[in-house]
């Protein structure tokens, strides 16, 4: 094998390499090369550099502007919660608010993939359970009018969403992908989001208000407590991890 | 089903796929029946910037041996893929053919 073959194969990129370098030195002790292949071959590595690079580039600006929109979901969080006094404003901060943080879980995917590619998978199927399950709940609610089968199916909306948040965030640890502290809030907001949820729609159900358990009311300030201020750190640090570029950059690890 | 814009790099994909649909090969083969089918020597870095293209779209997929060789297949994608696209190429170059007919 000539050197200049060796040479001209370190010009494709590093990633293509591991796939590619053995089979076409292979390929290439087989054939006569002529200078028009070493141009060829020259073309075609800076061609391989040029849309890898374009791909990379696309993902890392993805992942930034999914950060960003995450950024503005906490902050109309925040301006609801502390600063808005008119109703309808900060309802309408508050509905918005956990729909544009939904852009946070195709980036998290796409980032754990990487590293735990059947974990990843297993959690994406409970997040897509958890649209079905809500979706039936919705309808036995409205249509079949029937309080009880819609409170069961809420239960279930509100496990899957938890479980998934929990399971997101174990990943995120044994991956190293997030930091440990930022995980940790991560599951604790899981938790609380299912105790808070479950309350509501069991109290919502059988009919009683939280004020005819008085011993429960300071479990249930805790747990509010956690689940909104722990998913606005949360939030917030998963949209600074991204818009840095520091989860960005674990994607560029992959060809 | 919509044929895949190929965009620049239609020529070698296409003669990739159709080489392949006779049967697996290596990089070398399918250059040496590229030729003898078409008349076209592909390039060794044309070669492989298209197989790679190509089984990123999920079009071939290598066939797991222990040579160093990798021998390439069609998938069904690649299959499908192949048969629109070259029945849209029959169909237009019927249709040229035609047209030069009842010109002259």
């Amino acid at each position: 094998m000539s050197i200049w073959l060796r040479l001209i194969v370190q010009l494709y990129p590093r990633a293509w390499r591991e796939r590619y370098q053995d089979e076409f030195l292979a390929m290439l002790e087989l054939c006569e090369i002529s200078v028009w292949d070493y141009c060829d071959m020259a073309f075609s590595s800076l061609e391989t550099r040029l849309l890898d690079s374009r791909g990379k580039l696309m993902k890392d600006l993805l992942n930034r502007v999914t950060g960003l929109v995450a950024l503005v979901s906490v902050l109309m969080l925040l301006m609801a919660l502390l600063f808005v006094s008119d109703e309808n404003t900060a309802e309408f901060l508050l509905v918005t608010s956990p729909v544009l943080s939904l852009a946070l879980i195709p980036s998290l995917h796409r980032v754990l993939n990487i590293h735990a590619p059947k974990a990843t998978n297993a959690l994406k199927w409970i997040g897509i359970s958890s649209i079905l399950v809500l979706a039936i709940s919705v309808v036995v609610n409205n249509i079949a009018t029937n309080v009880t089968l819609a409170a069961v199916f809420a239960l279930g909306f509100t496990w899957l969403v938890g479980l998934w948040l929990i399971g997101v965030n174990i990943l995120g640890i044994r991956t190293r992908v997030f930091t440990r502290m930022l995980a940790l809030i991560g599951i604790a907001v899981g938790v609380a989001w299912m105790y808070t949820m479950s309350y509501t729609i069991i109290f919502s159900a059988i009919g009683t208000s939280y004020s005819s358990y008085p011993q429960l009311m300071s479990i249930q300030n805790i747990s509010l407590f956690t689940l909104i201020f722990g998913y606005i750190i949360w939030a917030l640090g998963l949209s600074v991890l991204l818009i840095s570029g520091t989860l960005s950059r674990k994607l560029q690890l992959v060809y | 089903m919509s044929v895949p814009d190929f965009g620049r790099f239609s020529d070698p994909a296409l003669l990739i796929l159709a080489s392949l649909a006779g049967g697996e090969k290596h990089g070398y083969n399918m250059m040496e029946d590229i030729e003898t089918i078409s008349g076209i020597k592909l390039g060794p870095g044309t070669l492989y910037g298209a197989l790679s293209r190509l089984e990123a779209h999920g079009f071939i997929e290598v066939v797991q041996t222990d040579n160093r060789r990798k021998p390439y297949k069609l998938t069904a994608l690649g299959l499908t893929t192949l048969e629109t696209t070259l029945s849209k190429m029959h169909s237009f170059t019927q249709e040229g053919l035609q047209r030069l007919g009842a010109n002259e």
